[in-house]
Parts: C-alpha cells; structure tokens; sequence
C-alpha cells in the first residue's frame, strides 16, 4: 500500500471515531516530533530494530498521555513499516483532514514560532488569493533565519531570508 | 728474192705431208669418239647431277651462313643501337631519377615541416585551452569563496535580527503576499 492510501485509511478511521479531533491533533504532533528529532527518527528508520519493540518504546512514552486510539493508530503505521515515512504521512493527514473540512491545506516554514494573530493575516490573505478556506502546517526552520515561506499545492510563496541569499549567491558565482 | 720464194714452196710441200702425219687414222678417231661419249655420257648422267648436287647444297649452305651472318650482323647493329641509345638516355635517366629523388625528398620535408606545424599548432591550442579552462577554474572559484563569505556574512547579519525584526519581514511578506497576483 502507498503512503498516500494508508494516509487515507488513517484519516478515514480518525473521522469515524468519537474524539476525531483529539486523535487528529494528537496523531499529528506525534509524527511531526517524532519527524523532528533526529535520534527518534532514526530508531524508526533503523530495520535492526524490531516493530514490537518500537511500539513498545511508544506506548510506553505516550502512556495514557493519548488517545488509546491515538497509539492504537501509532503502533499501526509503526507495525505497518512506515515509520520512515511519519512527516509524509502527517503532510497526507492534514491535506486528507483540511479537504475533509472544505479548506486547503498551506504548509508555512518559518524561523519563528507565528503567533495567531500572524496565522490569521496569513489565512486570509489565502482565502482572498484562492477562494476558499485554508489551513495551516506551520514548520519552525531557524536554518531559514528569518522571513516565510508558504505552498498551496503546487504553488509556493517564497520569502526566505536564506532563499534571498541563496539567490545573492548563485548572482555572484555568475550562475 | 726469188730463192726465197722457191724455199717458202718447198717448206709449203714439206708441211702438207707433216700434217697428215698429225692426224690420227679414221678408225682411232672413230674408236675416240666413241670412248669420249661414253664417258661423256657416264659424266652427264652421274657425275654432273652429283657435283652439281653437291655445289647446291654448298651454295645453299654458304647462302644460309650469309643470311645468318647478315642477320646476326643485323642484330649486333640493332644491339649496337639499342646500347647506343641506352647510352644516351643513361644521363637523361640519371638526372630524371635525380629530379625524381630531389621531388621526393622535397615532398617529404614539406610533409614533416607541416607535421610539425599541426603538431605545434595543437600543442599552443591545447596548452590555451588548458590555460583558458584554468583561469575560468580559478575565476569560478574566485567567485564561489566570495559567494560563500558573502553568504556567511550575511547569515551572520541576519542571525542577529531581533524578533521585532523577524516579525516586521513577516508582516511585509504576507501584504506582499496578498498584493501579488
């Protein structure tokens, strides 16, 4: 099955429960923090390490902290073989979750933690440019050092402090 | 005057009887005549046809040493010519195989000289090249150090922006954002 199909089977599970808010919110800070921390990440990746004692390791760090079926989803995508695949995954879930929801998904990296009142101004600034609801995946990169990047599917925003200077530099190679 | 012709009538008397001393009887002469032509005939029927047999296949002998003569005289004069004419041609020849000789050799150099050009021409061609490809390195790489300070030094700058900064970049991204079609 690909990642995108098991995606969906994910969201469509989560949506059929009674705390499918809970769980989506919770599923998704599990994967993107898992997705950002290297050493975790790699405990995933690594095949030498079986799946019953990944989900082991999960249960026992999560506890009663989630959802049981927020772990139950987990240990599932874990025993399953995508745990190298968790912020692909979120990136599909949130998409799934925000259509499901009649809006659009935006994926927004920036070197700060945005604040509402900012994730707002973003929101409709979008829904003025595509015509419907938008959603936010915000990413906190401080390697961007500073500025905002935004993509709507296909199409991307791009105000980068690091992307300006990368194009200041491909100038002054003479590329 | 007179004595002498009554001697000259004497000695006239005197011969005519001598004569018919002379002559042989008619029987002899018969006899001869005929041994003559037996013998004449045996010389007629055998022995002329045999010498002159003989005397043919000697003048057909001696013709043929002189035809062969005269041709083998022939062919020393035509060799003659010809080693004449050889001899005379050998100088043209020489100086020929010379002009030949001295063509050659003049072909050969004018070769080995444009060899030698192409050879050089290549040599100065590559050794610009090479030289025009290791300015253009060390031009690249001019460039790129001084991209990467650049790059290095403006991160630094823009490292140190305070959060009011970050968040005024911000703020003019989304109105740009929103003012961009």
């Amino acid at each position: 099955m690909s990642t995108k199909s098991f995606s969906k089977g994910l969201v469509e599970i989560i949506s059929s429960s009674e705390n499918s808010e809970r769980v989506e919110s919770e599923i998704l800070q599990v994967f993107n923090a898992i997705a950002d921390h290297k050493e975790a990440l790699d405990v995933f990746r690594n095949f030498g390490v079986p799946a019953e004692k990944k989900i082991e390791a999960m249960s026992n760090l999560l506890g009663k902290r989630v959802d049981s079926l927020t772990l139950d989803l987990i240990s599932l995508t874990i025993s399953q073989g995508y745990g190298d695949n968790l912020l692909e995954i979120s990136s599909f879930v949130s998409e799934y979750f925000a259509e499901n929801r009649g809006a659009s998904l935006a994926k927004v990296v920036s070197a700060i933690e945005l604040d509402d009142k900012t994730q707002s101004s973003i929101k409709r600034v979008l829904k003025k440019k595509f015509g419907r609801k938008v959603e936010l995946q915000v990413e906190v990169d401080e390697s961007v050092i500073g500025g905002l990047s935004v993509s709507v599917g296909e199409r991307t925003f791009d105000g980068l402090v690091s992307s300006r200077l990368q194009e200041v530099k491909s100038v002054l190679e003479g590329r | 005057m007179n004595i002498n012709l009554v001697t000259f009538l004497a000695e006239a008397e005197e011969s005519s009887s001598g004569l018919e001393l002379l002559l042989p009887a008619t029987s002899e002469l018969v006899a001869g005549i005929f041994a003559f032509a037996i013998v004449f005939f045996f010389v007629w029927k055998w022995a002329l046809p045999a010498l002159d047999e003989t005397l043919s296949a000697r003048s057909e002998a001696i013709e043929g040493q002189i035809s062969k003569a005269k041709n083998e005289k022939y062919e020393a004069q035509k060799t003659r010519e010809d080693y004449q004419k050889l001899v005379a041609n050998a100088d043209e020849e020489v100086r020929k195989i010379i002009d030949e000789g001295k063509a050659t050799a003049e072909k050969l150099k004018e070769g080995i000289l444009n060899e030698a050009k192409e050879e050089a021409e290549t040599i100065i061609e590559k050794a610009r090249a090479d030289s025009e490809a290791e300015r253009d390195r060390i031009s690249s790489e001019i460039k790129s150090e001084v991209a990467n300070l650049s790059l290095e030094i403006s991160e630094k700058v823009a490292s140190s922006m305070s959060k009011g900064d970050q968040e005024k970049l911000i703020n003019e991204f989304i109105k740009e954002m929103g003012s961009d079609k």
